[in-house]
């Protein structure tokens, strides 16, 4: 019995698309991990976790997808079974561990008493199954409310109940051994504990002469007797404890993957009292080159300023090179932020920002931005970059996605067009897809004329993004005026 | 002259062999000492290079690291077991090491099979002759009857309050309640991996002795007959073979160098079994290292860089200069090396080498602690000069590090024109690191070798007989990360 609510029960762990680490920073993604955790710091390291390992299989992703239905259709419900498995997982951790570590019989004592405790919550959960059996439809809430009324019935928890009664072995224990090296008895194999009054314990045990009994003389040994009681005793201690475990693993993947369900939850709720849509993406597969958007917004941005943003529409169906040039402060960051953002949230099965959203899925995300830092150096920026695009290169594969932000902006617009015609060249030769955020206008100018087949995109007043080719005007020299000519 | 047995030759703190010898041996003195001996004639190197070749077969060394280990196990448990009182438990434990040595024994006598070199099918024929025959079959066959009988007791135990009952095992009681208990939560099981379990503590207390005792009691017959087999055995006088010490340090210091080889070869180093000649002065290593520096490289995974070295016809000297910390010592030090173990009859690090048989290995090394008064310390480097020149003889090898460093150029020149002069005379093979470069232009015998930098100024640790400079070409920056359309292209996984 296992919960199934991020993928369904039968499919194979596979590896996540790769996402390089610079992706965390270029995309902001602390502000949209914040708002999904919404201040509970267990909750914060699941879902950064999962953001940052998108997937590409698109039935685990359409599983996910229709959980994430459910749980935005029952949002009370939802948030009323996670209150139950972290309960359960808290109360596990009550009962303290550092006593019973490496002795049997407190280890034996300590699992007792959390089975015991692990019994009322699953009555509890039960109890949920029963309530709301029929509320949900999503293939991995059905099957784990189902699995819950079967496995864990009333009849099975009395069941539970009786054995750790009998676990206390106050009628002595009863075991067999054999000789292992050196004469020590190994193999111990403990029989059903005896119960209380005459013929519990068997005839030739209660009648033979080969007794050996403690003196007390030494105080070592009464220690070797307990050594020995728990020599006797660490199978099934060792049992029980494995069986907590098990039980406690059920609450805390419970707990986990409905954790990913609520930080989407909270994601929704923050954005709708912003006044950003939300919405499922559909999803297409790798190489389709799916990607039209409507009203899609960057919403770490909306999340930061706590207010509404922009958004757009694009169709870039096609496309494997979107070129997007156009005068600063113009919203491209923000436009490839949103962009980047939105492709990762879907591959997590996750809602966008977005009235409407299609894209294929990319077989790795990478970003490549301008970084703060890199002006503030004086030598070996252009190296920096270049390593870091290097990085980029180890990761990808045919089908990936990668965004760049004035990329190579660290050399003069000659060089920096020259490598950036080879990079760009070789993404396209490999079916990478590309959005490329630059101000090297000489060379969005030869792409736009038919060097490469791209899609040219241009920013306009209003941080409006439209098709439209490269435009010479209205670039640093604008800004610059702006800025200082207007004193 | 040889090398005198046993004693540590002056040159290894130079060489940094000691640092070989202390990762090889370890604390065995034994091992540690063969080291230091070299051997006489060109038969004994290629008969240990035999043994060696041999042991470099898995199905050879198998079997014969089995029974280094058995003797060394052996040894040691015999002496624990002599301070044993406990019955019962030291009968068990005496069939255990008859079984254990008995089985190595046997093992090594069968195993050797593939060997080819004299010295290992000897062996193996004296040992096959000494295990078919006379009491160590028998012994060997009651100690294995005595454990199968051990192994086939059964008892069952109840523990309540202070006592511990032993009675009669009940085969019909299934002993499962751990199970069930697994059962009833197995629904709950995500992944069906279990935990390691913790190796046994193998001493007994006093309640586990107490219940063998009454195990004893139990099975009286059986417990007679262990009691008895170890008091007529006790020392194994019919298990141990003639001469096993020196037979067992051998093999042990063979193994043990090959073990220091395993990792380097694992990384890509090639090894070889050196050519060595008793009269042919040449000298030729393609792709030899330091085998202390490599063994610290490949343990912190850095790449290890293998040189050239020749020295042919009337050469006898190699003279290496070159820009400070590009690995001219290194390089001092695998010259050195690589005549010092080949005439252990080790194999070397290298693609191949051929040499000559060396009576003894000089070295001339700045002395770091040495006087610091200048006229002292050019007086103390004199003195360990003319005591280098008076001892070797023609079957020498002589290694000089930056020797009269501490007096004026002119002085140093005219000094090392006279050593190198007295070298020639003695016709020994040579390696010269020093400032100095027109010593490689002092006549025929001389050659010249210079470390390395490459194009961006970095060292590369490739000392060659030619200089190189490069320079770095600021173009192709993109180039070097990789960034290239065809670069790129060819990275990337499709």
């Amino acid at each position: 019995m296992r919960p199934a609510l991020l993928a369904p029960a039968d499919s194979a762990p596979t590896a996540p698309a790769p996402v390089n680490p610079e992706v965390v920073e270029d995309l902001r993604l602390d502000a949209l991990v914040a708002a999904m955790a919404d201040g509970d710091d267990e909750l914060r390291d699941l879902v950064r976790a999962t953001v940052l390992a998108p997937l590409t299989d698109l039935a685990v992703l359409r599983h996910r997808q229709d959980v994430l239905a459910d749980c935005l259709r029952h949002p009370g419900a939802v948030r009323a079974l996670h209150d139950l498995a972290r309960r359960a997982v808290a109360a596990e951790r009550t009962v303290l561990r550092g006593a019973a570590s490496g002795q049997a019989e407190p280890l034996l004592n300590r699992s007792r008493r959390v089975l015991g405790l692990f019994c009322g919550f699953l009555r509890e959960l039960g109890a949920f199954a029963d309530r709301h059996g029929r509320d949900f439809h999503s293939a991995g809430l059905t099957a784990l409310l189902a699995d819950v009324r079967t496995h864990v019935g009333a009849a099975y928890l009395d069941g539970v109940e009786e054995l750790l009664r009998t676990m206390d072995f106050d009628n002595g224990i009863v075991l067999s051994a054999r000789l292992g090296e050196g004469g020590k008895g190994v193999d111990f194999r403990l029989h059903e504990p005896p119960g209380p009054g005459r013929g519990a314990v068997p005839r030739r045990l209660r009648k033979s002469g080969l007794v050996h009994t403690i003196t007390g003389h030494h105080e070592q040994d009464w220690r070797a007797l307990a050594a020995f009681r728990g020599r006797a005793l660490a199978p099934v201690a060792e049992a029980a404890a494995r069986s907590a475990d098990h039980v406690l693993g059920f609450f805390v993947a419970l707990r986990d993957e409905l954790g990913f369900h609520i930080g989407c939850l909270n994601l929704v709720d923050a954005l709708a009292g912003l006044g950003v849509p939300t919405c499922l993406p559909r999803l297409h597969p790798a190489g389709e080159r799916v990607l039209t958007a409507r009203d899609l917004a960057e919403p770490c941005l909306a999340l930061g300023t706590g207010g509404p943003v922009v958004g757009g529409d694009l169709d870039a169906s096609g496309s494997g090179l979107v070129l997007v040039t156009g005068r600063n402060c113009g919203g491209k960051s923000t436009f490839l932020r949103a962009l980047g953002l939105a492709q990762l949230m879907a591959q997590c099965g996750m809602v966008v920002a977005a009235r409407d959203f299609a894209v294929s899925v990319a077989t790795g995300v990478c970003t490549h931005f301008t970084r703060a830092e890199d002006r503030a150096m004086t030598s070996g920026k252009l190296d920096e970059e270049l390593a870091r695009m290097s990085r980029v290169v180890d990761l990808v594969t045919p089908g990936a996605l990668v965004l760049c932000n004035e990329s190579f902006a660290a050399t003069d617009e000659r060089e920096a067009a020259a490598i950036a015609t080879e990079v760009l060249h070789a993404f396209v030769d490999l079916d990478v897809r590309v959005v490329f955020v630059t101000h090297l206008h000489e060379l969005a100018r030869t792409v736009h004329d038919g060097a490469l087949p791209a899609l040219s995109l241009t920013a306009t007043d209003g941080f409006r993004i439209v098709p439209g080719p490269p435009s010479p005007t209205a670039h640093a020299g604008d800004l610059h005026a702006r800025i200082f000519g207007d004193r | 002259m040889g090398f005198s047995a046993a004693e540590r030759p002056d040159c290894f703190a130079d060489l940094n062999l000691d640092q070989v010898v202390h990762a090889v041996a370890g604390d065995d003195a034994v091992v540690a000492g063969y080291f230091h001996a070299g051997v006489r004639d060109v038969r004994d190197v290629e008969a240990r290079q035999a043994v060696f070749r041999d042991l470099d077969d898995p199905a050879v060394a198998e079997p014969v690291r089995r029974f280094t280990a058995t003797a060394a196990r052996t040894r040691r448990r015999l002496g624990m077991l002599r301070r044993m009182t406990h019955q019962p438990q030291a009968g068990w434990w005496f069939v255990d090491v008859v079984l254990d040595w008995s089985a190595a024994v046997v093992a090594l006598s069968r195993g050797l099979d593939a060997a080819g070199s004299a010295g290992l099918r000897g062996l193996r024929a004296d040992l096959a002759e000494w295990v078919g025959h006379g009491e160590f079959p028998a012994v060997r066959e009651r100690a294995a009857d005595l454990l199968r009988r051990l192994g086939e007791v059964r008892y069952d135990l109840l523990l309540k309050q202070d006592r511990v009952t032993v009675a009669e095992h009940d085969p019909t009681s299934p002993g499962d309640f751990a199970d069930r208990v697994l059962a009833t939560f197995a629904r709950f099981r995500r992944d069906p991996a279990e935990p390691p379990q913790p190796p046994p503590d193998l001493g007994l207390d006093e309640v586990e002795a107490a219940v063998l005792d009454l195990v004893a009691r139990l099975h009286p017959e059986l417990f007679a007959d262990l009691a008895a087999f170890h008091d007529r055995h006790r020392d194994l006088p019919d298990l141990l073979p003639p001469d096993l010490d020196r037979l067992d340090a051998e093999l042990r210091f063979h193994l043990a160098y090959l073990d220091h080889l395993a990792p380097l070869r694992a990384a890509g180093i090639p090894t070889c079994f050196p050519r060595v000649s008793a009269t042919d002065k040449a000298f030729l290593a393609r792709g030899a290292v330091d085998l202390a520096l490599a063994a610290q490289l490949v343990e912190r995974g850095q790449p290890v860089v293998g040189n050239d070295l020749e020295l042919s016809g009337a050469e006898r000297v190699l003279v290496v200069s070159g820009p400070n910390q590009g690995g001219k010592t290194t390089l001092s030090r695998t010259f050195g090396q690589l005549y010092h173990l080949a005439a252990l009859g080790c194999p070397v690090p290298g693609h191949e080498v051929r040499l000559s048989l060396a009576d003894r290995v000089f070295t001339h090394y700045p002395r770091a602690e040495s006087s610091d008064s200048v006229a002292s310390k050019l007086e103390e480097e004199l003195v360990r000069m003319r005591d280098i020149l008076d001892r070797a003889t023609p079957r020498s090898v002589v290694v000089l590090n930056e020797v009269f460093t501490s007096t004026t150029g002119d002085d140093a020149r005219a000094l090392s024109l006279t050593v190198l002069d007295a070298l020639t005379r003695l016709d020994v093979p040579c390696l010269w690191v020093s400032f100095l470069d027109e010593l490689s232009r002092a006549g025929p015998t001389t050659v010249s070798m210079v470390s390395t930098l490459d194009d961006h100024g970095a060292r590369t640790y490739r000392v060659v007989r030619k200089p190189a400079d490069g320079y770095a070409d600021a173009v192709a920056v993109a180039e070097k990360h990789g960034l290239t359309r065809a670069r790129i292209l060819a990275r990337v996984r499709r």
